[in-house]
């Protein structure tokens, strides 16, 4: 009945979320999301501040608990396992605003990164980063607080990176970096898209992000209200609907 | 929220009476035990501002304690004068003291404050036991009881009691006046209190005098009613007890940390049999308390009060949704799964709130109930600021340079940002925008070059006298107090406008009280204008990304600032938002107000600003009209990339 569901004839996907419910104290946020990404799929994420964007990535990786539902990653269920062990796994998220660690070096933050993947140490994938990261290597020996606000935010999704991921999941990363930084990065996951790697994303620029999509997702409170290829959903006017604040169309989610 | 919990009007006087008179039911003993507690009370209530509202970790209040006790000690044994004047003379020589260790102390980051206040103590304790003549030494002196008819037991205990009463009074008063918001902003971020013109230093140091006050009080009542004093009697047990019950009753709460303070004092002679467990009792309550109930007993007690004020506010189904939602958080969550809860709350929130935001843009029509709410309280265009901006003037930084290290953050800067303009910055990361703001809003000093502002040099000035001279700005990840309401976070902007002093704000003076109503008339005004009325009386932490920019950008207006810098106010919006804040730059720019504009959405840069400054490893590379700016070469190469 979902058109998607003709991409899922080529295998199993390598992520898939079965009627996720997310739910902080009593009141629930996330009311029964369902979705897939195929292994190699660039999907997209996409909603308003607020539908449930970033709590759904952030039970799928283990970091907040989910009140119901199942997550399976390459086909075992990982719906309570531990953010570590989801991370060894080969899912890796980069969250929103940010997030490095201040007093460590811009190398070491990598390193960390790479430990936490269980991976050993390898030169080559720090090098392939700084290749891709000139202004990180131009900072590799200084602590990270040293870095700009964006500079930190390439950093976070540079250690997504030196992770090897399976999925990387990115929580927005386009917040704070320059034009020309956003495009480097959506064309950087695309290319690690043709060498197997899934990316999901979740992305405030809406047409950037449907620019690089194979599929794309709309949230809107909690719900699922759409999903398709990026173009059937321009088709449909459900992402305008949804972002001007309309009230969703379950009639016309399933397009 | 925890600044309104305590209610007020006649049943809280009522109820306090109350408490107050329940000993006297008991015997000599229970009376002793409530003296007791009244006298520790009224340390803790002044320790309660300086640790639990500014977040400064004092353990020296004992010395305070002692310095009182032995004053009012041997003023009245040599008969120097009368007991009632020997407890004045007491606290003021307690105010003197916690002044004198707050001047160098209170600069100082925060262990290296706990440390002095630690040796204070110890010096405090030698001293007394040094000074033989005046002390006594190791042996100790007597302490007078106070005149008829506080004399009595009962009397005493009444006469201590009403003390400890008008001190929680004077408490309760002043978090909840301009002083109150002052010191949750320091203890939240010095940096965000700096940037609405919080002199972080002079409100702590306000604070820690008073608490010095009250302890040297405290230590007169505390003498008294030990009728001798050793220095052995001031043991650093006794800090380490007022510092547990403060955090077993939680930060910014009045009624939790009281509530630890009897049941910590009567939690040993409950258990007399083992009172040589006491300090195990102390202990394991102190893991219970952090691990069980991280808010403290406080949010026990604040937590469901609150959620009942939401219920009863109007608003409808939503509201006691949150309300609900509210009262299931404060039932002590691990503090980070709390900090998630908010995160996370606010995905519901956006229900309503995402709405709020649209419901203003006059194309759109929103169906439900915030809408409709939100429908009539307008758009930008209503969006005033509380006094008009004088017209003209600059905001320049001329020739700045600035390193870290090795790493030239920006090298011979100029820039000029004209009053009722909007000045774009853009650039690379890492290219000096954020560094630059940080210099023009006196975070950063220069290495050379100045700022000026309407022609005066303003660069050796300190970040909280910019705002105060009409310098607002906002921060890249919106900082605000998140146990605070919005109007509460809006009202914490209007620190300049405020003439209350610190005294007037503890005795709810006039001045005080007209600083309340205009600062919440001015806040609720703002938030209007932005269209986030409805969500005025909602804890920040229950707020969108998006809508927590705005109520900075809210917090920043309340000064009526001549400039605002906003450092990138747009990143993590919707488009939706994006046009929404266009309005607001541009209601701004035409109310003269001077915006300068950090950011890297270049639809909204180019759509807004009137110059545009673009910088490229900390340098400007161009300056120009927008067209001119976004046609040149460099720029495009090093920046747009289109």
């Amino acid at each position: 009945m979902c058109i998607w569901e003709s991409k899922l004839s080529g295998g199993s996907p390598l992520l898939e979320i079965v009627d996720l419910h997310v739910a902080y104290g009593r009141l629930e946020v996330v009311h029964g999301i369902s979705l897939t990404v195929e292994p190699g799929a660039f999907t997209v994420l996409l909603g308003r501040n607020g539908a449930g964007k970033t709590t759904t990535l952030r039970a799928v990786s283990g970091l907040i608990r989910k009140r119901a539902g199942v997550v399976r990653f390459g086909g075992a269920d990982i719906t309570r396992a531990s953010p570590a062990a989801i991370l060894r796994d080969g899912l890796v998220q980069v969250l929103d605003g940010h997030r490095v660690f201040a007093s460590l070096t811009v190398d070491d933050n990598l390193q960390v990164s790479i430990f936490g993947s269980g991976q050993s140490r390898d030169a080559a994938t720090i090098d392939s980063i700084y290749q891709s990261f000139p202004e990180l290597e131009e900072r590799r020996w200084q602590p990270a607080a040293r870095l700009s606000g964006g500079q930190q935010q390439i950093l976070a999704v540079a250690q997504g990176l030196v992770a090897k991921p399976r999925l990387l999941i990115l929580d927005e990363p386009s917040a704070g970096l320059a034009p020309l930084v956003v495009d480097r990065i959506l064309k950087l996951a695309k290319s690690l898209t043709e060498q197997g790697t899934a990316i999901l994303l979740v992305e405030q620029f809406v047409k950037k992000a449907l620019a690089y999509a194979d599929h794309c997702y709309i949230m809107d409170h909690g719900s699922l209200v759409g999903a398709g290829r990026p173009d059937q959903l321009q088709e449909s006017g459900i992402i305008h609907r949804v972002y001007l604040g309309g009230e969703p169309d379950t009639a016309t989610a399933q397009i | 929220m925890t600044m309104r919990a305590l209610g007020s009007g006649p049943m809280q006087f009522i109820l306090a009476a109350l408490i107050i008179l329940l000993p006297l039911l008991g015997g000599p003993y229970a009376v002793h035990l409530a003296t007791l507690i009244a006298a520790y009370w009224t340390l803790i209530a002044g320790l309660n501002l300086v640790v639990g509202f500014t977040g400064q970790l004092s353990v020296g209040h004992v010395g305070l304690l002692a310095v009182g006790a032995y004053m009012f000690a041997i003023l009245t044994a040599r008969n120097i004068v009368g007991p009632e004047v020997a407890l004045v003379l007491a606290g003021v020589t307690g105010g003197l003291c916690g002044l004198l260790l707050g001047l160098p102390s209170l600069r100082l980051p925060g262990f290296y404050f706990a440390m002095t206040t630690l040796a204070f103590t110890i010096i405090v304790v030698e001293l007394a036991v040094a000074l033989t003549d005046v002390t006594g030494g190791g042996t100790g002196v007597m302490v007078s009881a106070f005149s008829p008819p506080m004399d009595t037991q009962r009397g005493q205990y009444l006469f201590t009691a009403g003390i400890a009463g008008v001190v929680t009074l004077m408490t309760v008063l002043v978090t909840r006046s301009m002083w109150g918001r002052a010191m949750v902003s320091v203890r939240e971020s010095e940096v965000m209190a700096a940037s609405v013109g919080i002199p972080g230093y002079r409100v702590k140091l306000a604070v820690f005098t008073f608490s010095g006050v009250v302890a040297g009080v405290a230590g007169a009542l505390f003498g008294a009613l030990q009728t001798y004093i050793t220095p052995d009697t001031f043991a650093f047990d006794l800090s380490l007890f007022f510092f547990i019950c403060i955090i077993i009753g939680g930060k910014g709460s009045i009624i939790g940390p009281f509530i630890g303070t009897v049941v910590l004092t009567l939690l040993p002679e409950a258990v007399s049999p083992l009172a040589k467990y006491s300090h195990l009792f102390y202990g394991v309550l102190l893991l219970a308390v952090v691990l069980l109930i991280p808010g403290g007993l406080g949010a026990l007690i604040d937590g469901p009060r609150a959620a009942k004020a939401n219920d009863a506010s109007p608003g409808g189904g939503l509201e006691s949704h949150l309300a609900q939602a509210r009262q299931a958080f404060g039932l002590g969550r691990p503090r980070d799964d709390l900090a998630a809860a908010a995160a996370g709350q606010s995905m519901t929130q956006s229900i309503a709130s995402t709405r709020t935001l649209d419901g203003l843009d006059a194309s759109q029509h929103s169906p439900g109930g915030s809408a409709m709410r939100t429908k009539s309280h307008g758009s930008a265009a209503s969006l005033r600021l509380p006094h008009p901006v004088a017209a003209g003037g600059s905001l320049e930084a001329v020739g700045v340079s600035r390193s870290f290290d090795a790493v030239k953050a920006l090298q011979d800067v100029s820039l000029t940002a004209q009053r009722g303009t909007v000045h774009g910055l853009i650039g690379p990361n890492g290219s000096g925008k954020t560094t630059l703001l940080n210099i023009l809003s006196g975070y950063y000093a220069v290495d050379s070059g100045s700022v000026m502002l309407d022609g005066h040099n303003i660069t050796r000035s300190p970040a909280n006298w910019r705002p105060r001279h009409g310098i607002g700005r906002t921060f890249q990840t919106p900082r605000v107090i998140p146990e605070l309401t919005v109007l509460d976070n809006v009202m914490a902007g209007g620190w300049s406008e405020a003439q209350a002093t610190f005294v007037e704000a503890l005795v709810s003076g006039p001045r005080a009280i007209r600083d309340e109503r205009k600062l919440r008339g001015t806040a609720l005004a703002l938030l209007s204008g932005l269209g986030l009325r409805a969500l005025a009386e909602r804890p920040a932490n229950a707020m969108t990304h998006a809508e927590l920019r705005f109520v900075e950008i809210a917090r920043a207006l309340m000064h009526s600032p001549g400039f605002i810098l906003l450092d990138e106010p747009a990143s993590g919006l919707t488009d939706t938002e994006i046009d929404r804040l266009g309005e607001v730059i541009g209601a701004l720019r035409r109310q003269g107000v001077g915006v300068l504009l950090v950011e890297h959405h270049t639809d909204l840069v180019f759509g807004a600003s009137d110059v545009v400054t673009t910088l490229n490893f900390g340098r400007v590379i161009r300056t120009g009209t927008p067209d001119e700016v976004r046609a040149d070469p460099e720029v495009r190469r090093v920046y747009l990339g289109e």
